[in-house]
């Protein structure tokens, strides 16, 4: 067996190390430091492999091999494919390194790693919609940190477990459904069987709409911190998932329709997000929406692939993951300064005399997920806005109104964190606690962060173009 | 094996999955559970090996010990002679189920014709029929032991289905990975349920 292979470095070695921290689980803090070691390290090393995988060290040559063989099965990593590979773990190591100081689940880190290796090898597994059943053992794992501490499992999380779980057949059946019909002609039943049975089971692991309800209930109920990271993972792996899927199956890109329902579908999913979001009263059902818009775009950009929908994905994976990671850190750090402050609007009236930077700080990510100008996701938002207005203009009006829904809900947020109600005092200006200079640094890091993203994209952002290289038949000039 | 046994067979576990969709009594369902397992066993021998077969079934026993350990040790859990009137919830879980079962049969030759011609209408009758019950279980209840039944039965239900299609090691490693942690997850939700309750 040769273990000089890329599925043992970033697959193999945190599942082992995951193992292994399970062990000193309860110090939590060594637990974060290793993690985080381990999840920037791989991503590193990673980002700066040689693409034909010839190493050389210290004056030797090491040739790793893609493949790792296992039951007659293999496990392929190839050198185009790390960059998604590191994109992933700095995703862990963000997570990890930025929520040390937030009372999440002392298994966050163990699971956070696992989570991260489990994710590459659905990404790497051969052949590879067996990567369905490693999606259904993510959500699993995924259940015990989305479960609230001290709390029965919640309907949110139960409704989770079981769409995700009743997506796992409509993957493994379209696979075996297809074999060997590249070759038939388009118009065949099994075909269109096998589209059907492939993209019911990307909407309900994608929970576009109307499949979303569980998740308000979930984010409702769960961290941020957590709630955050789990659904970033997800929408950044089953987005990749489906390019893959859609660059190996020649049969379901060249179908009549296909591209195009999966815009729709994505501009609904928008829109519905949009929407939903202006009627929100509780910041932290808000994370739902946030991620079902997103999910809409990543769609939209998927349904856009021949018009740059590709490159506008590749682009907003960062600043999404940024976006994601302010909004979250921002929000948990609120709960954490004031327990009492329940993410509802009466508990959020004028918290902006008490905590200016961390109100500042929770605009500044919507913002940015609006897609506002030098903010970090509108490079990828223009991309999208421009390719699907010069395709139909049935979409512009529809995207306009989402945009609106959430700026509606933005502005909303303002009047309630600049106002004071005078009758009655709201809980956040009655109780004690300041921001302090750390945690003011760290709100101002995450926020020119996003403006530097969103100023130089072709700094920052034009190394992820790199995530679409091995989709060498969906996009033959990438 | 003989015809009359495989019948008996995927009789048995259709039975096993209506009484866990109809009644409400742990012991009962947990019991209903493993039964369900030995007679996948069973109809799954159409298509592989014994050896292979075993696979299931002693992940399905396993799977069923453990969700049996978490109830016997949160205490809650009734004896199986213990006799309760039927409630009226679960007559009307009753003339589901068997509206179920004859949708499983009824639908299965269609589905041998149409989809699945290498399955026989058997194989078919009992894969749909617990994919059918484990759907409904999920859709209809929010407890959690009931919660993780409805999944194993859907996901055996799926397995059987499969198991006529394709064969991998792998898949079947995966298989098991899933069933397993879906009985550590129905054992983590069952504590919890407990917990909260005596909070």
């Amino acid at each position: 067996m040769n273990l000089l292979t890329t599925p043992t470095i970033w697959i193999f070695l945190p599942v082992l190390f995951s193992l292994l921290l399970i062990l000193v689980h309860r110090l939590h803090k060594l637990s974060v430091w290793i993690v985080c070691t381990i999840s920037l390290l791989l991503a590193v090393v990673a980002m700066i492999f040689p693409q034909n995988l010839d190493l050389r060290l210290f004056g030797r040559n090491f040739l790793f091999d893609d493949t790792f063989l296992i039951l007659n099965r293999a496990l392929i990593i190839t050198g185009t494919e790390l960059k998604t590979v590191a994109m992933l773990y700095l995703f862990s190591f963000l997570w990890n390194i930025a929520g040390m100081r937030f009372s999440v689940s002392r298994w966050f880190p163990t699971i956070s790693l696992t989570i991260t290796a489990l994710w590459v090898s659905a990404l790497a597994v051969e052949p590879f919609l067996y990567a369905a059943l490693i999606v259904e053992l993510i959500v699993l794992i995924s259940v015990v940190l989305l479960t609230p501490r001290g709390e029965q499992a919640g309907s949110g999380v139960m409704r989770y477990l079981v769409l995700q779980t009743i997506a796992l057949p409509f993957i493994l059946l379209s696979g075996w459904m297809v074999t060997g019909i590249e070759s038939a002609p388009s118009a065949s039943t099994l075909i269109l069987r096998g589209a059907v049975l492939i993209l019911i089971g990307f909407s309900l692991w994608l929970a576009v709409f109307p499949l979303h309800t569980w998740l308000p209930m979930l984010a409702d109920k769960t961290h941020p911190w957590v709630f955050s990271f789990v659904f970033l993972m997800q929408q950044s792996g089953l987005s990749i998932f489906l390019l893959k899927v859609l660059d190996q199956f020649a049969w379901l890109r060249n179908l009549n329709g296909v591209f195009p329902a999966m815009q729709w579908v994505g501009v609904l999913t928008v829109l519905a997000g949009g929407v939903l979001a202006s009627m929100q009263t509780k910041v932290n059902r808000i994370l739902a929406y946030l991620i079902l818009i997103e999910t809409g775009y990543s769609v939209l950009a998927i349904g856009l692939i021949s018009q740059g929908g590709g490159e506008a994905l590749a682009l907003s994976f960062l600043p999404r993951a940024l976006a994601y990671l302010q909004y979250a850190y921002t929000l948990s750090s609120i709960q954490q300064i004031a327990p009492e402050i329940d993410g509802g609007f009466p508990s959020l009236r004028g918290l902006f005399t008490r905590l200016p930077f961390h109100s500042m700080s929770l605009i500044i990510s919507l913002l940015s997920l609006l897609g506002l100008p030098a903010l970090g996701l509108f490079p990828a938002r223009r991309m999208l806005w421009n390719s699907g207005a010069g395709l139909t203009l049935h979409y512009t009006p529809l995207l306009g109104l989402a945009v609106a829904g959430m700026a509606l809900f933005i502005l909303r947020l303002m009047d309630t964190l600049l106002t004071t109600d005078p009758n009655a005092p709201s809980p956040t200006l009655t109780a004690q606690g300041e921001e302090s200079i750390w945690q003011i640094l760290v709100l101002c890091f995450f926020t020119l962060l996003s403006l530097l993203v969103g100023i130089f994209p072709q700094v920052f952002l034009n190394p992820f173009l790199g995530i679409l290289e091995p989709f060498i038949h969906l996009l033959p000039s990438s | 094996m003989s015809e009359t046994l495989r019948i008996v067979s995927a009789a048995l576990l259709l039975l096993a999955a209506a009484i866990n969709l109809v009644r409400r009594q742990w012991a009962l369902n947990i019991l209903a559970l493993g039964l369900q397992y030995v007679c996948v066993f069973l109809v799954i021998l159409e298509v592989r090996s014994p050896l292979l077969a075993a696979i299931k079934l002693i992940v399905g026993l396993m799977v069923t010990l453990m969700l049996y350990m978490t109830l016997v040790s949160s205490g809650l859990i009734e004896s199986l002679l213990v006799r309760r009137r039927l409630s009226s919830g679960e007559v009307f879980r009753g003339t589901i189920a068997l509206l179920l079962v004859l949708i499983s049969i009824l639908l299965s030759p269609v589905l041998q014709q149409s989809a699945f011609p290498q399955s026989s209408q058997l194989l078919l009758t009992a894969s749909v029929g617990l994919i059918m019950f484990g759907l409904f279980q999920m859709g209809t209840i929010t407890e959690p032991l009931y919660l993780v039944i409805g999944l194993l039965t859907f996901l055996s239900g799926f397995e059987l289905l499969y198991a006529s299609l394709e064969f991998s090691r792998v898949l079947e490693a995966l298989f098991t990975a899933v069933n397993l942690s879906l009985a550590l997850i129905g054992c983590f939700f069952i504590v919890k349920d407990v917990e909260s309750r005596s909070a």
